[in-house]
């Protein structure tokens, strides 16, 4: 593979990511170089390093790099990460784990007199449940009396999506993913009931803020400004101290009422139909060993947990139902799992857009997984969508040379409550055709009956490798 | 309300300049700015009530104390050495 810039990596001209041969490097320019240097001396990048929350890297050797530019005198080179994921997939938790590391790390870079140059939530990432901060472009000098620049940024990137959901309980997925530096403070202010606004916290961060935005935009307003006060620098500390409590403090306000209710307990299968496909599952990890599994349609993360256990070595889990990825993220936290849940609706992942079309990818064009896991995922969009079975088989198989999935008939109680108040024009929804449809392309390594249901569990290896 | 913040956002605007934006990365947004100075204001007017009201505190727990318990009479002397610093 040609080294190439990553279509993400434009709007700072201190530096750029290149990916070269599955290597990562950030090249960092001449007008970079030297708060890049300063902010080193520090220790601040170190000790982030040092606590999992910045993203390690080391000098590479330039001359060695046939892609490196001429105005280029320092090139690093970082681990890669398992999976980039983006803000619009991730649920409640993450996003709010996600603030709360920027506001660290934002409050250990003061203490080092370093600030950050902005505070877009496309700067973080997550290895397993972790965030981390991947943008080490993003340091520079604190200058005395300074703003919090990227204030307003934080707050349509991470504070109103959090506040959209907490205090409407409405989520933010499909709007960022639409608008995707954030939900701006003016709309959340004309979301937001008047009951909702006499807290000091979103009185100030929501409506002040949009009101103090539309004033400066007055002219006659604009005249009068005339002294520059500054912020101290103790002022700025004890505002990202405060905006820190206020968010872990957020919980969604819908929480429990979602799609799958009960969870765990509500299947149409016994207790030993779980362990059995649990057991599948193990027997399929420890077997085919993947680095990367998709866990389509992950519920709480309860098969993905077996999976790990049985040696994969890490997985994204996604799911449409925004509770069970908030309860798949606190599995992962609690035990520490290489597990990281998204959102996502399979009938409409996240496409290629921005910049070019290019700067935030689509979901197939971000990793290759070597397994995918889809339980009880083919009659949501066979028959909740109506994609052909055939086609729903089709893309399935396309994602990945191995994986396990489950086939769910019509007899089965969850199908029947899709079915219930309409016409069954699924002719072609069965075992066999679904059979068929692997067999197009793939063989079926191993099957097996779930106790206590009519569901059926197929491992598939495809032919083409 | 959109009268008093309509008056609050005026007096802000009066007393405010936003020159430092022209080194910034990102448009930081007057409203954000404005905000910031407001909330750092905000904050140390707090610092300097909470002064007083402890002073305040002090002094009527003295008076009130029948019995002249020794700790508040020594913190209300030492409110009045700092106010009498202060005066001078």
């Amino acid at each position: 593979m040609n080294a190439g810039i990553d279509a993400g990596s434009f709007r700072d001209p201190r530096g750029h990511i290149y990916i070269d041969d599955g290597r990562v490097f950030r090249t960092v320019t001449k007008s970079g170089l030297a708060d890049f240097q300063q902010v080193r001396q520090t220790g601040l990048l170190d000790k982030l390093v040092d606590n999992n929350r910045l993203v390690a890297f080391e000098e590479a050797d330039a001359a060695h790099l046939s892609f490196v530019p001429q105005d280029v005198d320092l090139v690093l080179e970082h681990p890669r990460l398992p999976f980039i994921s983006y803000p619009y997939e991730w649920g409640f938790q993450l996003l709010k784990s996600a603030a709360l590391l920027q506001l660290d790390i934002y409050a250990e870079a003061l203490q080092h007199d370093v600030t950050l140059t902005d505070a877009s939530a496309y700067n973080i990432q997550f290895v397993g449940s972790r965030p981390i901060f991947i943008d080490h472009l993003a340091f520079r000098p604190y200058r005395d009396g300074e703003f919090w620049t990227a204030h307003r940024q934080f707050c349509e990137q991470f504070l109103n999506p959090l506040l959209l959901r907490a205090k409407l309980g409405i989520v933010h997925n499909a709007w960022y993913r639409g608008a995707l530096e954030g939900i701006s403070t003016s709309d959340l202010n004309r979301l937001l009931p008047l009951r909702k606004k006499f807290s000091w916290n979103v009185f100030s961060q929501v409506v002040l803020q949009d009101k103090f935005q539309e004033a400066s935009l007055d002219k006659s307003a604009r005249a009068t400004v005339s002294i520059n006060k500054g912020l101290p620098k103790q002022s700025f500390e004890r505002m990202l101290m405060s905006m820190r409590n206020w968010i872990e403090k957020l919980q969604p306000l819908d929480s429990g009422k979602t799609v799958w209710g009960g969870y765990a307990a509500d299947n149409s299968y016994s207790g030993e139909g779980a362990s059995q496909k649990r057991a599948f599952i193990a027997d399929f990890a420890r077997v085919v060993q993947p680095k990367l599994i998709w866990d389509i349609g992950c519920n709480t993360g309860e098969y993905s947990a077996a999976a790990l256990e049985a040696g994969a070595a890490s997985i994204i889990g996604f799911d449409f139902d925004q509770t069970a990825i908030d309860m798949a993220y606190q599995r992962a936290v609690d035990n520490d799992l290489q597990l990281l849940p998204l959102y996502l609706d399979a009938a409409n992942p996240a496409p290629d857009q921005g910049w070019g079309e290019r700067e935030r990818k689509g979901l197939r064009g971000r990793a290759e997984c070597d397994a995918i896991l889809a339980l009880a995922l083919v009659h949501h969009l066979a028959i909740g969508k109506n994609v052909p079975l055939e086609a729903v088989v089709n893309w399935l198989l396309s994602l990945a040379p191995n994986g396990v999935i489950e086939f769910v008939p019509k007899s089965d109680p969850m199908v029947q409550e899709l079915l219930r108040f309409r016409d069954d024009i699924f002719d072609k929804y069965t075992l066999e055709n679904f059979e068929r449809s692997i067999q197009a392309t793939a063989t079926i390594k191993r099957w097996d009956n779930v106790e206590g249901s009519e569901r059926r569990l197929v491992w598939y290896r495809r032919k083409d490798i | 309300m959109k009268k008093i913040i309509k008056v609050l956002m005026t007096s802000l605007c009066m007393i405010m300049l936003l020159t430092e934006s022209a080194w910034a990365y990102l448009d930081p947004g007057t409203g954000s700015l404005i905000l910031q100075s407001l909330i750092a204001g905000v904050a140390g007017a707090m610092v300097v009530g909470r002064l007083y009201w402890e002073k305040l505190k002090v002094y009527f727990s003295s008076i009130f104390s029948a019995d002249g318990s020794k700790t508040s009479a020594d913190a209300s002397n030492h409110v009045n050495a700092e106010r009498d610093s202060e005066l001078r």
